[in-house]
């Protein structure tokens, strides 16, 4: 039975996690660095800002997984709401 | 005539005959048949194939041209794909009605005429609420009438607007169609309900995660592609489209962040998707059309795929949140896997289909002008990476434990899965000979430095946000929660209307009766006074009486005799 294997121990795991926050951190600066070394060819000025597309998509992602945080706040039953 | 065979009809007519084989034969056989279909397809050339008269029209049953064709070989692929995926099925229901369902939609893509639309149209709504009810619980049943109910009312607005439309126009060809005329607008209404407009799109995440495993994933690629191709067919560069896939967009990805039931996750990832579809028809440029067929085609693949992973790991836990699923990896590598590739295509990865028809739509926008509409898809792209890219893979397979899965899934699910994804990256890798097949000759390079890097970007960048606010415990905590949506409305708000109003009438009634009662007490009391025993009129005896009466009447008469 698979629960009898050994598992990750929660320490071993929290720092694969931190390890690949890391990665995600470094990977996401050499992708902005490289927004300056190449010619860019713009359909509106907003994207000659340095690193629009990531600022845009880290912005976005933030502010709406707040917005999304409160609006569940109120949208939110229990699971047998729509059965009673 | 029988090269002219419409190959949605292999589908519908075959699957009658499915019930009478053994079951072992049934897989097979179902296999084939859209084998064969894709067959047929692919021998018929361009142009109008299968019209015969009926009541002095002219039916059209085969208009294959080069959007059509894309939709009916997609949907042909899906319904291959979906029969090897149910191989191990055994409930005959879900096996004929998942092929009716498939050729229904086949059919009404290739029909080039209203009435043959709204005829296939319905198909797909009847055949495809027994892949809900196939589930067999009490929950099941009541979404599926919901469902049934609302696409039956999709048919009959549909109808209504080809009436008008024949009677204003003579004519029930399907071409180009104006959304300000009232036969147009109904025709679009119809459209919108199963394209799943905002406020419109409610059964969508209400009834395909009560489905059975198997049914949802059928149930992902069909309906509302089809509503989508109708859009594309009749409603091309209609501007308010536009903005209605873009609300779409958003709206599906802000509800898709904050759910927890997995296949209502992707119900809503799902519709935000379509607002992508949406937006391109809206734009109506050859390059937005092209974008949408396209997209269509990831879109499908890459739904198809997530649902199949999906009931995979459901199948093999039993569990249907994310909050009571994690961990799967490591007993069921090859789904996990295949979920990262479903992932990175809903994510728009480059090397994945979606990066090379979604910059089609993306492209389109910039080229119109359109700005808003384009930062607005943006967003719900940067969302789509949180919502369903990282969320799914993530809280299934990869976080702390919570399920244990007794078996990787079996090797014809598995199968299914990888051809799937093959084909989103065969797609990814080969735009061109892709493109070729799309309505538009276009002629577009995706893998640009400036795209791949901008890209990438966007889809890091936001995976970033996600990461450090889960680190810091800031996002959502879902768990065991459901939120209301639209269908609140009708599921709610007007039942406890209806109650309110029905205890009104009921309250109105009782009062009344209760006063008509006390007025009627009041009355026989008074009579009771007068002439009851102790009654100042039951003092003489009847005889009596009745002289006084008399004496009255004869005071009267004189009365008025005097008076004349």
């Amino acid at each position: 039975m698979s629960h009898t294997e050994p598992r990750t121990t929660t320490t071993a795991r929290t720092s694969r996690t931190a390890m690949l926050y890391r990665v995600l951190w470094c990977v996401a600066a050499v992708l902005g660095a490289v927004d300056f070394f190449y010619p860019k060819h713009v359909a509106y000025k907003i994207e000659e800002f340095p690193a629009f597309y990531g600022i845009f998509g880290f912005v976005v992602a933030v502010g709406a997984i707040f917005i999304a945080r409160e609006l569940h706040k109120v949208l939110k039953r229990s699971e047998t709401y729509y059965d009673r | 005539m029988i090269a002219d065979l419409p190959p949605g009809l292999i589908l519908v007519l075959g699957a009658l005959l499915a019930p009478l084989l053994r079951p072992t034969l049934r897989s097979a056989y179902l296999v084939l048949l859209p084998a064969l279909a894709l067959a047929q397809l692919l021998s018929l050339e361009n142009g109008i194939h299968g019209q015969f008269q009926m009541f002095g029209h002219v039916l059209t049953l085969l208009r294959i041209d080069a959007l059509a064709r894309v939709f009916a070989l997609i949907f042909v692929i899906a319904a291959l794909v979906c029969a090897v995926y149910g191989w191990r099925e055994r409930d005959a229901v879900q096996q004929v009605s998942s092929q009716i369902y498939a050729g229904a939609a086949v059919c009404a893509v290739l029909a080039g005429d209203l009435v043959s639309l709204f005829i296939f149209w319905e198909l797909t709504a009847i055949a495809s609420v027994f892949l809900i009810w196939a589930a067999r619980n009490e929950r099941a049943y009541r979404a599926g009438m919901r469902y049934l109910i609302i696409q039956i009312a999709s048919g009959v607005i549909l109808l209504a607007g080809i009436i008008l439309h024949y009677r204003a126009t003579g004519s029930i060809a399907f071409g180009a169609l104006s959304a300000a005329t009232l036969p147009g607008g109904l025709i679009l209404l119809a459209v919108g309900i199963k394209a799943a407009f905002p406020l419109l799109h409610a059964w969508l995440p209400d009834a395909y995660p009560k489905a059975t495993l198997f049914g949802s994933v059928v149930l992902s690629a069909f309906t509302t592609k089809l509503a989508v191709y109708a859009l594309a067919r009749g409603y091309a560069g209609t501007e308010i489209l536009i903005w209605i896939g873009a609300a779409m967009a958003i709206y599906g990805s802000i509800f898709a962040l904050i759910e927890d039931n997995l296949r209502k996750l992707l119900a809503y990832s799902l519709n935000a998707q379509l607002g992508f579809l949406v937006v391109a028809v809206g734009v109506g440029s050859p390059l937005a059309l092209g974008g949408a067929a396209g997209h269509a085609v990831s879109s499908i693949l890459y739904m198809l795929l997530l649902f199949m992973c999906a009931g995979a790991a459901i199948s093999a836990t039993g569990r249907e949140t994310l909050s009571s699923l994690g961990g799967l990896g490591r007993q069921m590598p090859w789904t996990a896997a295949l979920c990262v590739i479903g992932a990175a295509s809903i994510a728009a990865l480059p090397g994945t289909s979606a990066f090379v028809t979604k910059s089609l739509i993306l492209s389109s926008l910039t080229k119109a002008g359109l700005q808003i509409p384009w930062l607005l898809l943006l967003a719900a792209a940067a969302l789509t990476v949180v919502h369903t890219a990282i969320r799914v893979p993530y809280h299934v397979f990869f976080a702390r434990a919570e399920a244990s899965a007794r078996r990787e899934a079996p090797l014809e699910m598995r199968f299914a899965m990888t051809a799937t994804a093959a084909l989103l990256l065969v797609v990814g890798f080969l735009p061109g000979a892709f493109y070729a097949l799309l309505p538009g000759n276009i002629s577009y390079s995706p893998y640009s430095l400036g795209h791949i890097v901008t890209q990438l970007q966007l889809v890091i960048f936001a995976a970033l946000g996600f990461a450090m606010l889960r680190r810091h415990k800031l996002d959502p905590q879902l768990r065991n929660a459901t939120n209301i949506d639209a269908d609140w409305l009708y599921r709610r708000l007007l039942p406890s209307i209806m109650s309110a109003f029905g205890s009104m009438i009921s309250h109105i009634h009782f009062r009344t009766l209760a006063r008509a009662q006390v007025r009627l007490n009041r009355f026989i009391a008074a009579v009771y006074r007068h002439h009851g025993p102790q009654g100042a009129l039951a003092r003489t005896w009847p005889v009596g009486s009745t002289v006084l009466w008399v004496a009255v009447l004869l005071c009267v008469t004189l009365v008025f005799y005097y008076v004349e």
